[in-house]
């Protein structure tokens, strides 16, 4: 594969040095060159690494952009580089001759910072191999609480990053022959490197995250080509990603163990059984695809366009024995949940490779035409098949949290899909400034070792648009759906210990209405749009028996059982003179959910009593301002702006079984971020301006879930856990910005 | 029946051809240079973009000639002089302000193969959206020629949900200028829904998501299915871009006895318990997406 890269960056290279020698020896050589540098200074509180999650804000020198165009006859020579020595550096080389021949290369990095202070007692001695200190295996199994954290906090080394990033190299070449052919060629390699936080528990009570070594290396080609003539157009496309992950597995101590042991059935709770934990983790894979697309016009302003693609997805990677702990062997506790063999030895595996492929096959036809003007038809087909491969094994059993063997056949069954959609659509053009628009589909999807195996949704969608005056426009959307099931297989969620009342909200019948408006105007100098929409999912229970034949099982659906959702916004934008513009912005949403569950301990037991339903409920506020006052003293463009995000969850406990009485709701959450800044650009030459800017940013974050996680964890009675520490946390940041420009 | 047909046909060929005949002199190519007595300020804007080249180098098309390419014959228009209550003035074709099929056509021209391929009965072309409602041909900014300064802004004129949703705390690094709208979709049309750059959701997501494709051993079905039955693409305030704060989210689905089917209440979240606390349900489940593991059946290896 290295191979095949380097062989495409040596052909990009000497497509560019073919592109250049190509060059008429007597044009004339055109050089035009741009910079932006300058000096940037940050305070931030804390140390949130939210504030540069994707970007690098740096402290100091900073080169924002240079780019060189050189023009030399019909040949181009592009180069670019933004944020040079930034994490999120960018650089692109385009070659273009005459337009029919394109060389790009470019090298793009792209950070995810999660954490700058994620914490850990566990250091990793090799990657993915997590240890802790000797003196302290097994100590922490006899620890209480109390001394549980206070060992734990002490063996934490200081805080580290948790974040990751893609660099990703690209070469690709085009080339148009004539007017009608075009040909590409791409290659990519993205390294992906860092960590990511990542549960590893052994227990129920005995939880432990740690930061997931990411080393992945991906390399991706795609050739195509296209054939364009008047009326027809042709397209054939390849595509080629090997995905290779250079650290497999995780391995980790376990702290309340210094030695194996097995346990009975339930042993997996206080976690405490393995010396260590051991996860797979993303495994090799590849994936080829093929692609052919057609059009053609055809007489009364009709075209018909077509696409196959074939896909084939492949993963054979070694499989990990059940367990890493050497003590599950036959007949170690001499109880039921006794292993039939060593469970930590590979050759007691029924097999000892994945061996898992998928067959994509996706296939698009569709006719449209304007018989006349004022009228448009369309018919679509789309057939969606995800045919699954995977060899299906029967596992004599499992290890759970490498603590217990737990004895049953268990089987990977080959989940797939085909999905096939019928829909015609007409649009019609009643009078000059109306419009309207009206479209009927069906789909059918049918399943392979799912509750529903087959299933149809039909959808009607009306539209209408209004344009009563030049720059005024006025939409209106109605969308009903109905989802319906022929079949809910209660049987085969008994299998997954699932109550039989349960409708899984991706697989349930639902009815959605959903409707919009928009109302758009563009008039001189104001652009105003207005806009809401409502959304209701009635969820429905459909056929079957909701108490699966049991007597006191209440008869009634679970799972979700509605969602609503209404957004308003308006967006205003108004040149008060040829000087000042100002702008607003506000978008307000709402979603709210319903669901029901049950609690209780009997297996499959709906008893109303344990019953429970909240409502979840989000709400956002988007808002922002803008003034731009333009040409002040003739030499300088200023902007105000002020930015804000606003999010609010909250649960409410709806209705609860007499056994829930008293019970308050999860608390809220909120996270605001503001946004206040300044910038100036203030020409000083033709050639040359200069920038100043100013940035201030508040975050504020209040979350049970994510706000304050420690080190160690021990508040819940019984359990002991051992967190990141990444919390998200509340920051202030201001940066203060002198750029230069200059362009020659 | 076929004799009256044809009848029919000829009859209403002739009516058609004498309506058309009968409109008055047919304008014709003037030539830039004339356009450009009027319209100098158009004519250089155009000059600088990368229409006035590929014209030449890809089509040979010589730039006296570059304008009614696009407008058609300007003879009429010209000798109107400016005068807008002369008939002739309005004989230009000005895709900007044509209806947007008229308007489209004309760019379709040139595009109508690559990514314009589906452009028609496409979402955007069905409601009525003409090419010149984005891209701005004669002072656009960048390459592609947008209407406005960047392709998010452009974009979010009508989707202004969607804009609310990408200043969301969970979002994707389109304000950081890491993707674009056009990164997943392709505004001009796609053979599949949403006008997504690839057969499915889960296709796109992949190519980015590269650890998640798989196929594992063992698959968690409605991730196989769509990556959308957890996740909101455009942005969410719940970690990981879910659509639901887990643990809610996994109780949707997962109602079973013991601990999913667990009332979760503010006692709970006080008390840092572990089955909400942090990650939640994944604090255990961690290989939620999938899992390569002999013990992996519940996502806990």
């Amino acid at each position: 594969m290295k191979t095949m890269t380097n062989a495409l960056w040596k052909t990009a290279g000497l497509a560019v040095a073919a592109c250049l020698l190509a060059v008429p020896a007597r044009s004339e050589t055109t050089v035009s060159q741009e910079a932006e540098v300058g000096y940037q200074n940050r305070h931030q509180s804390g140390n949130e690494a939210k504030f540069e999650e994707y970007g690098e804000v740096p402290d100091g020198p900073v080169l924002k952009l240079y780019r060189m165009k050189l023009e030399k006859g019909g040949t181009e020579v592009e180069f670019k580089a933004k944020d040079v020595l930034q994490e999120q550096q960018s650089f692109k080389v385009l070659v273009n001759k005459d337009s029919k021949l394109k060389v790009k290369a470019s090298w793009n990095q792209t950070p995810h910072l999660f954490s700058n202070d994620a914490h850990s007692p566990y250091v990793q001695s090799a990657p993915g191999v997590f240890v802790i200190p000797d003196t302290v295996k097994g100590t922490l199994g006899a620890a209480n609480t109390t001394t549980f954290v206070n060992i734990v906090n002490t063996l934490d080394s200081g805080g580290m990053p948790l974040g990751f990033r893609r660099d990703e190299g690209s070469v690709s070449l085009s080339l148009a022959p004539s007017d009608s052919l075009k040909f590409s060629l791409s290659a990519t390699e993205a390294l992906k490197r860092g960590s990511k936080a990542k549960g590893a528990s052994f227990g129920f009570s005995h939880v432990v995250e740690l930061p997931e070594p990411i080393d992945y290396r991906i390399y991706s080609s795609n050739v195509g080509a296209e054939y364009n003539s008047k009326g027809v157009q042709l397209g054939f496309g390849y595509g080629f990603s090997s995905f290779k992950n250079d650290i497999e597995e995780m391995v980790w101590d376990n702290g309340k163990r210094s030695a194996d042991r097995a346990a009975s059935n339930a042993g997996y709770v206080a976690g405490d059984q393995s010396a260590k934990g051991r996860m797979h983790l993303a495994p090799d894979n590849v994936a080829h695809n093929v692609s052919l697309n057609a059009g053609a016009n055809l007489p009364f302003g009709s075209r018909v366009t077509a696409s196959l693609s074939y896909g084939v997805m492949s993963q054979n990677q070694d499989l990990q024995p059940y367990t890493i702990n050497s003590a599950i062997v036959r007949g170690s506790t001499g109880t039921p949940s006794d292993a039939p063999f060593t469970a930590s030895d590979p050759r007691n595996l029924p097999t000892n490779k994945a061996n898992a492929k998928m067959i994509n096959l996706v296939q698009n036809y569709g006719v449209t035409s304007n018989p006349w003007q004022s009228l448009t038809l369309g018919v679509k087909f789309r057939s969606q098949m995800m045919d699954n491969r995977t060899s299906e094994v029967i596992f004599p059993g499992q290890v759970r949290f490498d603590q217990v063997w737990e004895g049953g056949n268990i089987e990977n069954h080959a989940f797939q899909y085909r999905k096939t959609l019928v829909e015609g659509s007409a649009g019609y053009q009643v009078i000059q400034p109306v419009s309207i628009g009206l479209s009927y589909g069906v789909e059918w999807t049918d399943r392979d070792h799912r509750e529903v195996t087959e299933q149809k949704e039909k959808t009607l969608a009306a539209t209408t648009d209004i344009r009563p005056a030049e720059g005024f426009l006025i939409r209106g959307k109605f969308v009903n759906s109905k989802r319906q099931v022929d079949h809910f297989d209660v049987e085969d969620l008994n299998a997954g210990n699932e109550l039989p009342g349960l409708r899984r909200f991706d697989l349930s019948e639902r009815v959605r209405n959903q409707g919009g408006l928009s109302v758009q105007m563009s008039k001189g100098p104001v652009n105003l749009a207005l806009s809401g929409s409502l959304r209701h999912d009635d969820y429905r229970a459909g056929p079957g028996d909701l108490t699966d034949g049991v007597a006191g099982n209440q008869n009634q659906m679970y799972g979700l059982l509605e969602d609503r959702g209404k957004q308003a916004a308006l967006d205003l934008g108004l040149d008060v003179n040829d000087r000042i513009g100002v702008s607003a912005f506000y978008d307000y949403e709402d979603a709210r959910g319903l669901q029901r569950s049950n609690e209780n301990a009997a297996v499959l037991n709906q008893d109303g009593a344990t019953d429970w339903t909240t409502r979840t409920i989000d709400r956002y506020h988007t808002a922002g301002l803008g003034l731009d006052i333009k040409k002040v003293k003739d030499r300088a463009d200023i902007h105000f702006g002020y930015d804000l995000s606003q999010s609010k969850g909250s649960t409410e406990l709806v209705a609860l079984g007499s056994g829930h009485s008293g019970k308050p709701s999860l608390p809220d959450t909120k996270i605001t971020k503001q946004d206040v800044t300044v910038k100036t650009d203030i020409k000083i030459t033709d050639n040359l301006s200069l920038g100043l800017g100013y940035l201030y940013e508040k975050y504020d974050v209040t979350d049970w879930a994510t706000e304050n996680v420690p080190i160690a964890s021990g508040q819940f009675a019984g359990q002991v856990n051992i967190y990141l520490a990444d919390a998200s946390r509340d920051y202030n940041a201001h940066v203060g910005t002198v750029m230069a420009k200059y362009k020659w | 029946m076929p004799r009256s047909f044809t009848r029919l046909f000829l009859t209403g060929t002739a009516v058609v051809w004498a309506f058309g005949t009968a409109q008055g002199a047919t304008p014709e190519k003037v030539g830039a240079s004339t356009c450009m007595s009027c319209h100098a300020e158009a004519a250089e804007q155009f000059k600088q973009n990368v229409h006035a080249k590929t014209f030449s180098a890809l089509k040979n098309i010589p730039f006296e000639e570059s304008c009614e390419t696009c407008h058609g014959p300007g003879s009429l228009h010209a000798g109107a002089a400016g005068d807008k209550s002369n008939p002739d003035f309005a004989t230009i074709k000005n895709p900007a302000k044509a209806g947007a099929k008229e308007s489209s056509e004309t760019c379709l021209q040139c595009h109508a193969g690559g990514q314009q391929m589906f452009w028609k009965g496409s979402k955007h072309d069905v409601q009525n959206v003409s090419c010149a409602e984005c891209h701005s041909v004669h002072s656009g900014s960048g390459k592609k020629l947008m209407a406005k300064a960047t392709e998010s802004e452009t974009c979010f004129q009508c989707h202004s949900a969607i804009k609310g949703q990408i200043n969301r705390s969970a979002h994707m690094p389109v304000a950081e200028g890491k993707l674009q709208c056009s990164s997943c979709h392709n505004p001009h049309g796609s053979p599949g829904t949403k006008n997504l750059k690839a057969d499915s959701a889960n296709s796109l997501c992949y190519q980015c998501h590269e650890d998640k494709r798989g196929p594992f051993l063992w698959e968690h079905m409605p991730v196989r299915e769509s990556c959308l039955t957890c996740h909101q693409p455009h942005g969410s305030h719940n970690d990981k871009m879910l659509s639901a704060k887990r643990n809610l989210l996994c109780q949707r689905c997962h109602n079973s006895t013991r601990h999913p089917g667990t009332l979760y209440q503010g006692g709970d979240a006080g008390n840092q318990h572990n089955r909400i606390f942090n990650q939640s349900c994944t604090n255990c489940h961690s290989n939620i997406h999938g899992s390569n593991h002999p013990s992996g059946k519940f996502f806990l290896r």
